[in-house]
């Protein structure tokens, strides 16, 4: 499903990402951690061109996402599904409209059709009462929800989490790991940037470990967790476990 | 000074000077409320679209647009007006509402394209990010999601800029249009009185713009308390 080649990018002179290599089947769910800073932020984000890439490719369902022009990588963009830490609803939108634009206005869905899909995803979230809440009316939790909603509305191969609970309070991440378990035993490719180690453990089925740019350690969860490989991966674990 | 005091209450002249002239008030006051209007008009449509440029990151059209508002901006009105008036009369054979309409609103637009510019800034990159990885092209995204919030948040400002059009469309008297401040030139030169009917005029011009920046905060506090931004 998604393939890096080589792949490096810098920010001025300051190299983030080093020669990844990478490859996601169909079907996985990648975890991947490591410290701050570590360029797993932006590796997530170069998987959609949200970051454009200096060196190397990186294949999105056999296409090369970054050789496509800028105004035809939406096309790319379509099948892959994107949840930010911030969740970025859309404001002057309810939750129901946050879900059924894109099917609307990028892929012709007929406004009733896309009402009724739109409504069918928030029920898969859990917030069927919420469709005509703005965002600003809405808990953290929810409105990761339905930002997750929202990824899925254009029936995506693959769904990008760029640390999805980081600003939410404590007692509303586990509503939305829970939605995205429910996605990870649905089937979803989903490549996932997160601290939330039980998680980890739990859905993933690799653990990919970054750090300064470079993917340090890969391996099963269990494995990670009972027995890293990497001094940094020890030195990481022993601070946040 | 006493001169001056005498003749500002002095009612006969203000009968003479204002009373008289009423019908002729009021044509000016609905001409410069029209051509407002048309420039306000143009100067939206002018703003938005450069104030969208001015954010591109393909460098000629965000320069052309950049271009076009440092020009506008470092040039006096009045010159500007002078340029569409003489130079493209001609081209309306004449008709001397369209030069000035267009001239007003040019200047206006290089304005109301950077409060455009402004507001799409202070959109939160998010939203832009978000749009695209729905699957929206950059247009789509400017058009849908963009662009709204951010017309919402400048409105007050954009109110201020009407607000400025209305008094400096007082320039085109230079030219004979019939608005406001011609009114009270006119009257002027038929009654050799300048200072009554200029007062009269400022006046005017107050209770309108004053009005407008008072409605304007009004729906501000209204919009603010239904806590959507």
């Amino acid at each position: 499903m998604v393939r890096f080649e080589k792949v490096s990018k810098w920010f001025d002179h300051f190299q983030v990402l080093k020669d990844i290599d990478l490859d996601v089947p169909t079907g996985e769910v990648l975890v991947v951690i490591g410290p701050s800073g570590s360029g797993k932020s932006t590796m997530l984000r170069t998987i959609n061109a949200l970051e454009p890439i200096q060196q190397g490719k990186i294949w999105v369902d056999d296409e090369s996402i970054h050789d496509i022009p800028e105004n035809k990588q939406h096309l790319v963009r379509r099948k892959i599904g994107m949840v930010f830490q911030q969740f970025n609803l859309f404001h002057n939108k309810t939750a129901l409209e946050n879900i059924i634009i894109s099917p609307i206005q990028v892929s012709k869905m007929k406004p009733a059709d896309a009402d009724a899909k739109g409504r069918q995803l928030l029920e898969r979230v859990g917030l069927p009462e919420k469709a005509d809440a703005y965002p600003a009316e809405l808990s953290g939790g929810q409105q990761q929800r339905v930002a997750i909603a929202r990824a899925l509305a254009l029936n995506p191969k693959l769904m990008l989490f760029d640390e999805p609970t980081s600003a939410l309070d404590p007692e509303m991440i586990k509503e939305v790991l829970d939605v995205m378990k429910d996605l990870a035993h649905s089937g979803m490719t989903m490549i996932v940037v997160t601290h939330e180690m039980g998680f980890a453990r739990e859905v993933a089925r690799r653990i990919l470990f970054m750090d300064e740019g470079m993917i340090v350690e890969e391996s099963t969860p269990d494995e990670f967790f009972t027995n890293p490989k990497t001094e940094r991966a020890k030195s990481f674990l022993s601070k946040i476990l | 000074m006493e001169y001056l005091l005498q003749e500002l209450f002095d009612p006969l002249v203000w009968q003479r000077t204002v009373g008289a002239y009423m019908p002729v008030f009021i044509e000016g006051m609905k001409n410069t409320l029209i051509i407002s209007a048309q420039a306000l008009v143009l100067a939206f449509i002018i703003g938005i679209t450069s104030g969208v440029m001015r954010v591109s990151r393909t460098r000629w059209i965000n320069r052309t647009a950049t271009a076009y508002v440092e020009i506008i901006r470092n040039t006096p009105l009045l010159v500007q007006l002078i340029i569409f008036y003489f130079g493209l009369g001609p081209l309306f054979k004449n008709n001397q509402t369209i030069p000035l309409v267009l001239g007003l609103g040019v200047f206006t637009g290089a304005y109301v394209a950077e409060i455009v510019r402004g507001g799409i800034q202070s959109v939160a990159r998010g939203q832009m990010e978000a749009s695209l990885s729905v699957g929206m092209t950059y247009s789509q995204a400017m058009r849908l999601i963009i662009l709204p919030q951010a017309i919402r948040r400048i409105l007050p400002a954009l109110a201020g800029q009407f607000i400025s059009l209305i008094k400096d469309s007082s320039l085109v008297s230079v030219f004979g249009y019939p608005e406001l401040t011609h009114a009270a030139n006119r009257v002027t030169a038929a009654t050799f009185r300048a200072l009554v009917p200029s007062i009269f005029v400022a006046g005017v011009y107050f209770v309108i713009c004053y009005s407008i920046s008072q409605a304007i905060g009004l729906i501000e506090r209204r919009t603010a308390r239904s806590g959507q931004i």
